[in-house]
């Protein structure tokens, strides 16, 4: 699932517990899942870890290297 | 003395030479107008002309196939080539290598004749763009390493949203190889295939130095990505082919990275909101709950359950009363119905027809006889789902439901209260299945709040 879309979940999930007569065990149902839903956008958040790569061609395959490592090579 | 007489083609091959060793006519730079513009075959024919004089021009296809615009008639250009002599027509010609439009023009040109042509094949509309994603896991960039742009890039990115991937995809953005070098550098980050979005861009500079990015074949690569791209060429002012293909056009490169991520904190902050709400919601929920429960069991029709029974037993009776006497209309209309059969049987004179007559009755009176059967049947089946209805309402099926009697024991009491017990005493739970034979270990008068 992509963030955005569990940001869309969360909102309608919130819509409806607000708007409508849920029973009870449905409400603790989208409760939970309401719950579950913040920490995995919270997580995605933490997902990604900072790194800064380049993308060239040798000999015709496509390679990643380390931006600062080639930095350091050229000095 | 008789004069030499040459041959047409002797003349016009020694014209040829004439010219064609002329230096100055081999490298020449010649200003003027297009006019006769044709193109009949790739190679392009025109005239150069001012005020007073024309030249003949020629410009064949693998030199035309370089030109960054189209020429049209009543063009000011600069022309480059050799002037040479085409024998079959006896006409001499400029045969063009470049040509320019006057001044910086052609720049401007060019960019206004691609723009006007990529329009037409649709190149930016709206429907073609694809939207940006909302949080990218991955950015590509494609810029030169050494560039401004991937500095401000990366400090606006780290400040928005520190732990972002980025991966960079290097191109010269300046100078003649510069235009293939980011159409490349999109199409490699197309093949990677794994970022979520391209910023496209370079600092600001002069008119040629952004113009790489008025190119076609940027624009192509661009258009063909299958990744959404976000061009930032150069600062407000400019504007380039680029930022009309591009899914969005930011005004510069940091304005680029703020577009594609949001700011880190602002996400946190909602989610928060999000979560204090759906506390706070389901608190308010459990304890509205709680109040309704505690109203239902406080009512009077829990504490007096038999007021409900009382009303079906009075209920049953009188669907027992209706029935009854509906059943003795019914057969009272049935037996006149026999009587008057009875009677036109007696009164129908041939044999044949009494025969008939008589089989006729004997199946009427079979089928009545069902009739009543069946009928019967029914009322008796209703009477026992009544039956069945009343047994479901009596004390032994709410035990069903899990609710227990508590009688003291040996001696049988039906327990109420509490006060009616003390420590040490033994009961008797009657379940639903079996009883439960126990001893009381502790009183609590009280009725305690659930």
């Amino acid at each position: 699932m992509k963030f955005e879309e569990a940001m869309e979940k969360l909102q309608k999930i919130t819509q409806e517990l607000e708007g409508e007569d849920l029973p009870l065990e449905e409400a603790l149902q989208k409760f939970e899942e309401g719950m579950k839903l913040v920490s995995f956008c919270e997580r995605k958040l933490e997902e990604a870890e900072k790194k800064i790569q380049v993308l060239i061609r040798e000999e015709n395959t496509l390679k990643l290297k380390d931006w600062k490592e080639e930095k350091e090579d050229e000095c | 003395m008789q004069p030499h007489i040459y041959t047409v083609n002797e003349v016009t091959t020694y014209i040829k030479n004439c010219l064609e060793e002329d230096e100055k006519l081999q490298d020449v730079w010649v200003k003027g107008e297009i006019s006769n513009f044709k193109s009949p075959s790739r190679h392009l024919y025109f005239s150069l002309k001012d005020e007073e004089s024309l030249l003949s021009c020629i410009m064949f296809q693998d030199k035309a196939s370089g030109l960054k615009f189209t020429l049209e008639n009543g063009l000011e250009v600069i022309a480059r080539g050799n002037i040479g002599v085409y024998k079959p027509q006896g006409k001499y010609q400029l045969y063009v290598e470049e040509i320019f439009p006057v001044g910086r023009g052609y720049l401007y040109l060019a960019f206004e004749q691609l723009k006007k042509e990529l329009g037409k094949k649709g190149y930016f509309r709206p429907e073609h763009k694809l939207p940006l994603p909302f949080l990218p896991q991955r950015i590509g960039v494609v810029t030169s390493p050494d560039g401004a742009a991937i500095r401000d890039i990366l400090t606006v990115l780290d400040r928005r949203f520190p732990n972002l991937e980025i991966i960079l995809s290097p191109c010269r953005v300046q100078g003649e190889e510069a235009a293939g070098e980011i159409a490349q550098a999109i199409r490699n980050l197309n093949e990677y295939g794994k970022v979520d979005v391209i910023i496209v861009g370079r600092g600001g500079g002069s008119l040629e130095d952004l113009f790489p990015f008025n190119e076609r074949i940027v624009a192509d690569a661009i258009y063909e990505s299958r990744i959404p791209i976000i061009s930032a060429v150069g600062h407000e002012i400019d504007v380039t082919i680029s930022d009309f293909v591009a899914d969005e056009r930011a005004p510069t490169p940091s304005a680029a990275a703020e577009r594609v991520v949001p700011k880190k904190e602002d996400l946190i902050e909602i989610l928060e909101s999000y979560r204090k709400k759906l506390s706070h919601f389901i608190t308010a929920y459990l304890h509205s709950l709680r109040l309704t429960l505690k109203n239902i069991r406080s009512s009077s029709s829990l504490k007096q359950p038999y007021f409900k029974l009382r009303d079906l037993k009075q209920e049953l009776d009188e669907l027992r009363r209706r029935m009854s006497s509906c059943l003795i209309h019914r057969s009272q209309l049935e037996k006149n119905k026999l009587f008057s059969l009875a009677h036109a049987l007696r009164q129908s004179s041939p044999k044949k027809r009494i025969d008939l007559k008589g089989e006729e009755l004997g199946r009427e009176k079979k089928r009545l006889v069902d009739v009543m059967v069946e009928s019967l049947r029914k009322k008796k089946e209703k009477i026992l789902f009544c039956k069945e209805r009343m047994r479901s309402l009596s004390p032994l099926s709410i035990l069903k439901r899990g609710y227990s009697i508590c009688f003291s024991y040996p001696e049988g009491k039906l327990i109420k209260r509490s006060e009616q017990l003390k420590k040490g005493d033994r009961i008797k739970v009657k379940l639903y299945k079996g009883s439960v034979y126990s001893r009381v270990y502790q009183i609590q008068e009280e009725e305690v709040e659930v």
